[in-house]
């Protein structure tokens, strides 16, 4: 393989990663646009760690993570996993982005996934054994009575019991269905798992359940999140490292304490003022952000977010910010990173 | 029809409501015995999971229950200003027929109610909720210009003619802070982004003046930067206008924000109720407290894993006996909390909390057979 | 494995309800919708009675002709004189003649009784095609009343028992309206769900086949389709013919609506997280697709029979489609078309109501067979 990631302590490179959507229209459906989902970001995944990724609806994050792990094709950029199917040590790179798809198959179960709706998520029509086994079929390792403990053994790593095996997802309640659902992603002992709003859909309560299970198995099956959210307090109990999109861009990424208390974007203020706080005796002060946030297909030039940004000046109107390394670990895409004065949390 | 002598700060005062919907496994008891006040120009925050019932409260006051949803009994003490004159009297909605002149009048006139999405239906539930039959009832057309729908609704309230009922809309979509009113009043509900949405729907239920307005998680369906716009602009409206909101969420840190009271639903029934900041900073009934221990704050959790609440909200036919949440609660007495039913008690600083460790009858005994 | 998993969280919330799968909660909905149950009654009774047992029910063979041409119905009896008869039986018809109107007439003739018999022996038959036998349902005994007769819903013009004639016409009509209906999925189900999963050209080209057929205008096509075909086929060709035709026709809706219903599976996270871990293209269709299109399928195709059947009906009255010596529904309609059939022999409008009869049942069938595939509420 040509694809080398330099640091061996990384999991998953992105380069330059574009994913396009084409706006057809008329009866021959031609191409009249695109829809710029993922604009050309770059970002990188340590092995065991959590990499929350934040934005708006909207800002492409699920798409930019679909994309990451070939669920959709790129349009540009390559995407670097590190492969340790074959033997340990630093294991093998591909590039995911140019596998082709047949090749694809066997790194699939190095990578799987975790979605939000966990009723659109199972197959209705099957039983909770039939779910949690079907990546193992996929994979021509179904082995019969052996399989059966394999699945009771991911159900109870869960929290569910072998009663369920053979009831029908309706039948539980939403933080349950996500159990299965994550009992499913783990059938294969991936390395990485894709987490894509697992915990908005959940009741309050549940979701302090959900996520504590989520932290307990990053640590029994030495697991790396990539863990896509649109809650700010979430992201930060869970993740080790926080990037923040917006319009298909990444305009921020950092560790999270840092991220949270000193932010480099005015986006990243923005949004830090705007999550509500379960303190009323501190309340945040609010940014105001004025206007919408802009149509992919139709981007402001410049910074995509000088339109509704306070510090805005002649060059951001202008000019594309590169995402830069700022500080240790810290990277932003604003003209005035190093300059601006931004208030983070406490 | 006054029942009792209330003081008049209180705008709404519901006592002991009881709703019941027949579905096909049998009978949910949606609401049991709910109580609380609101007060003039205030906001009560109702905050509770899924299935506890802060939904079919709301519906209720507005006498907008699914067909096969019923108030059982109770008092719904709504205290109407006379038309001219300063005096009140205090109405009870709970006896009013749902197609009756009066809650024709006072729904939308007097009360005016926001929903999570204004433009699409529900997404189907499958838990309590579905067969709770919340439905939502208001919708923007998606067919007729926000202008037309808006001019409508203050038309039929204000009894006005309809050009002058389009200037009324211009004017409020400027108050809500929607840019170049004068266009966006021909545009249809597709054309604006979500929380322009929401704007509308403010808009319209503002517009006739009313001094409730009941807010159902309005901020759900909206990113975090909208949803501070749109909370900030319905405090900004309620310093202008003068309503009081009765606001209803999920999410403890919007609440935090919003409200004055916090009235801590669970099961159809009220467990806590009293001031945003004992509730937040003292907070006497175990659910609550374990409530706001579970969730992720920013900066607090570094590294630690969440309290949760142990176990998961019952569905509404195998309601455990005595209080509703001893199945989940930490502090649980055996023998003592599945058998009673606690009541409403005052604790704490001064707010109400549901919960037997507050009744001192109960603890007398407790302490009585411990010494035994 | 030893997770930390909060310990009560295993506690079961649903430890009174069995376990059902898919199929087992359908039919239990199914099953309390009481009108949907009659209609799946009454459908399985015409299929039974019409299309497969049809020579054991009527009491002559469909192209058994009598003496008696355009014959009154016949009223069951069962006092004679004013006295209970221990078997019911049928009172004997004379023919007369009005001289003024010039119309031979049947008057009821009280003096001879031909008892109805349960189980006779009559004309030989091959039951569903195979079975010799010359049992019928019922009829009069040829030993007891050699030159007995009875025609409970009058004959025709040929003197052919009328009601024997609608139980053989169902025959057609309604597996006209299952093959048609077979035929239908096969086309349109395939071509929805190819459509629907790879877009593109595929679907671009399905889309405007539908589009042209559904914009023309039936019958003129039918009238044309017709005509193609040859006057010298037999009478079965032409009947497999007028099915296929009709599947050509129809199959454009279905495939519509199941390209629709693709479209909104394809999206389901499910079908996502299969190719999340490696699901091919196939496995995808036959595992996580076509299962939850199947149901609504059924419901549609159920309540297109009706449609199909009536079609035919249309057809054949108008002269397009199926012809005499063949017997079906349309048929029969096709002979009282015209007022002097209507005003000598009304009694051949009970094909009406029985055509409705079954109209009616497909359509509380599918209605149920909706409610009850969705019992998940909506999913």
């Amino acid at each position: 393989m040509p694809a080398s990631i330099e640091d061996p302590g990384v999991l998953l490179e992105v380069r330059n990663l574009k994913k396009y959507f084409p706006i057809r229209k008329g009866l021959l459906r031609k191409v009249v646009g695109h829809i710029k989902a993922v604009d050309d970001i770059s970002f990188e995944i340590r092995k065991g760690e959590t990499l929350g990724l934040v934005g708006e609806s909207g800002c492409g994050k699920t798409t930019a993570a679909r994309t990451a792990i070939r669920l959709y094709d790129p349009t540009d950029g390559a995407v670097l996993f590190r492969s340790h199917a074959n033997g340990s040590g630093e294991g093998e790179v591909y590039d995911l982005a140019a596998l082709p798809l047949r090749e694809m198959k066997p790194l699939r179960r190095e990578i799987a996934m975790v979605f939000q709706d966990p009723i659109n998520s199972l197959n209705p029509r099957m039983s909770v054994s039939d779910i949690v086994r079907e990546p193992l079929q996929v994979h021509g390792m179904d082995l019969g009575r052996e399989t059966d403990d394999e699945v009771q053994g991911l159900l109870s790593a869960v929290g569910l019991r072998s009663e369920h095996m053979e009831r029908y997802p309706h039948e539980f309640s939403g933080g349950q269905r996500q159990r299965i659902g994550i009992a499913r992603a783990l059938a294969l002992r991936p390395s990485l798992i894709l987490l894509d709003e697992p915990v908005s859909a959940l009741d309050v309560s549940i979701q302090a359940q959900t996520l504590n299970l989520l932290q307990d198995l990053q640590e029994e099956f030495d697991l790396t999140y990539l863990f896509v959210a649109h809650d700010l307090s979430v992201v930060e109990h869970i993740s080790d490292r926080v990037a923040v999109m917006y319009v298909g861009r990444m305009v921020e990424v950092a560790p999270k304490r840092e991220l949270y208390t000193n932010p480099r974007h005015p986006y990243t203020e923005a949004l830090l003022s705007a999550s509500p706080k379960p303190d009323p005796r501190n309340p945040t002060v609010r940014i105001p952000l004025v206007g919408q946030v802009p149509d992919p297909s139709n981007p402001p030039p410049g910074c995509y977010f000088h339109p509704r940004c306070r510090y805005a000046e002649d060059v951001c109107r202008t000019e594309t910010p590169p995402l830069v390394t700022i500080g240790e670990d810290h990277a932003s895409a604003c003209h005035f990173a190093d300059t601006l004065e931004l208030q983070g949390m406490q | 029809m006054s029942a009792a002598v209330l003081d008049q700060d209180v705008l709404l005062d519901v006592r002991d409501l009881q709703v019941h919907f027949d579905v096909r496994r049998g009978t949910v008891r949606a609401l049991e015995g709910v109580n609380f006040t609101i007060r003039k120009s205030k906001t009560l925050g109702v905050i509770g999971e899924s299935g506890s019932g802060k939904s079919v409260t709301a519906r209720a006051i507005m006498q907008l229950l699914a067909k096969n949803g019923s108030i059982v009994s109770g008092e719904m003490l709504y205290n109407r200003q006379g038309d001219d004159s300063g005096d009140s009297e205090f109405i009870d909605i709970a006896q009013q027929p749902s197609d009756s002149q009066l809650m024709r009048d006072l729904r939308g006139g007097e009360i005016a109610m926001i929903f999570q999405e204004p433009m699409s239906s529900l997404t189907p539930v499958y838990t309590a909720g579905l067969h709770i039959g919340e439905s939502i009832q208001l919708h923007l057309k998606p067919r007729q210009t926000v202008g037309d729908q808006m001019a409508k609704a203050i038309a039929k309230q204000n009894r006005i003619p309809r050009e002058e009922a389009r200037q009324i809309a211009i004017e409020m979509l400027d108050k809500v802070g929607i840019p170049r009113p004068e266009e966006r009043v021909v545009s249809y509900p597709h054309e604006l982004s979500g929380g322009q949405r929401q704007r509308v729907m403010i808009a319209i239920a503002l517009s006739c003046g009313p001094k409730l307005l009941i807010a159902d998680e309005p901020t759900t369906a909206l990113d975090v930067t909208t949803q501070a716009q749109i909370n900030d602009l319905m405090l900004d409206l309620q310093q202008e206008f003068g309503m009081a909101i009765m606001y209803i969420t999920h999410d403890l840190g919007v609440i935090a924000e919003m409200a004055e009271d916090i009235a801590v639903m669970y099961l159809g029934r009220i467990v806590e109720q009293g001031a945003t900041d004992s509730i937040f900073y003292n907070p006497q009934h175990p659910y609550t407290r374990a409530l706001l221990r579970s969730i992720p704050r920013i900066g607090q959790t570094e590294g630690s894993r969440l309290e949760v609440i142990e176990g998961m909200v019952p569905d509404p036919f195998s309601i455990p006996t005595g209080c509703a949440f001893n199945n989940r609660c930490p502090d649980v007495m055996p023998g003592i909390c599945d058998a009673r039913m606690p009541e409403l008690l005052t604790a704490g600083d001064g707010q109400r909390a549901a919960c037997l460790l507050h009744d001192p009858d109960t603890m007398r005994e407790v302490t009585s057979a411990r010494v035994h | 494995m030893s997770t930390a998993v909060p310990e009560s969280f295993a506690e079961d919330q649903n430890t009174k309800e069995i376990s059902q799968n898919y199929w087992v909660l359908v039919w239990w909905r199914f099953r309390q919708n009481k009108l949907a149950m009659f209609g799946g009654f009454l459908i399985i009774a015409y299929y039974f009675v019409c299309a497969l047992t049809a020579e054991f029910w009527s009491p002559y063979l469909v192209d058994t002709t009598s003496d008696y041409l355009e014959a009154p119905p016949q009223r069951l009896q069962f006092r004679h004189e004013g006295r209970f008869q221990a078997r019911p039986f049928v009172y004997g018809l004379t023919e007369e003649v009005d001289m003024t109107l010039r119309k031979r007439f049947f008057v009821v003739d009280k003096s001879v009784r031909y008892p109805i018999h349960l189980f006779v022996r009559g004309e030989e038959y091959r039951l569903a095609g195979l079975i010799p036998s010359n049992i019928h349902f019922f009829g009069v005994s040829s030993e007891e009343s050699p030159d007995g007769y009875v025609y409970l819903f009058g004959t025709d013009r040929l003197g052919r028992d009328l009601f024997t004639r609608i139980i053989y016409g169902g025959r057609l009509s309604l597996l006209i309206g299952l093959i048609g209906q077979f035929l239908t999925i096969s086309l349109g189900a395939t071509l929805g769900v190819v459509s629907g999963w790879y877009g593109r050209v595929v679907d671009l080209l399905v889309q405007r086949i539908t589009e042209f057929l559904s914009a023309f205008p039936d019958i003129p096509l039918f009238m044309a389709l017709a005509a193609a075909i040859p006057p010298e086929w037999s009478p079965i060709a032409v009947y497999f013919m007028l099915t296929i035709i009709l599947a050509c026709v129809r199959w454009g809706g279905l495939a519509r609506q199941v390209r629709g219903l693709v479209l909104s599976l394809r999206e389901r996270e499910y079908v996502l997280a299969a190719q999340s871990f490696g699901s091919s293209d196939w496995r995808v269709m036959f595992r996580h697709l076509i299962p939850g299109a199947t149901s609504h399928i059924i419901v549609i195709s159920t309540l297109a029979i009706p449609g199909m059947i009536l079609a035919e009906t249309a057809l054949s009255w108008l002269g397009l489609g199926l012809r005499p010596p063949l017997t079906s529904w349309g048929v029969l309609l096709y002979e009282v078309s015209g007022i002097r059939a209507i005003q000598f022999s009304p009694w051949m409008l009970i094909t009406i109501p029985v055509i409705i009869g079954a109209i009616w049942g497909f359509n509380m069938l599918g209605d149920g067979l909706r409610d009850a595939l969705d019992p998940y509420g909506g999913q």
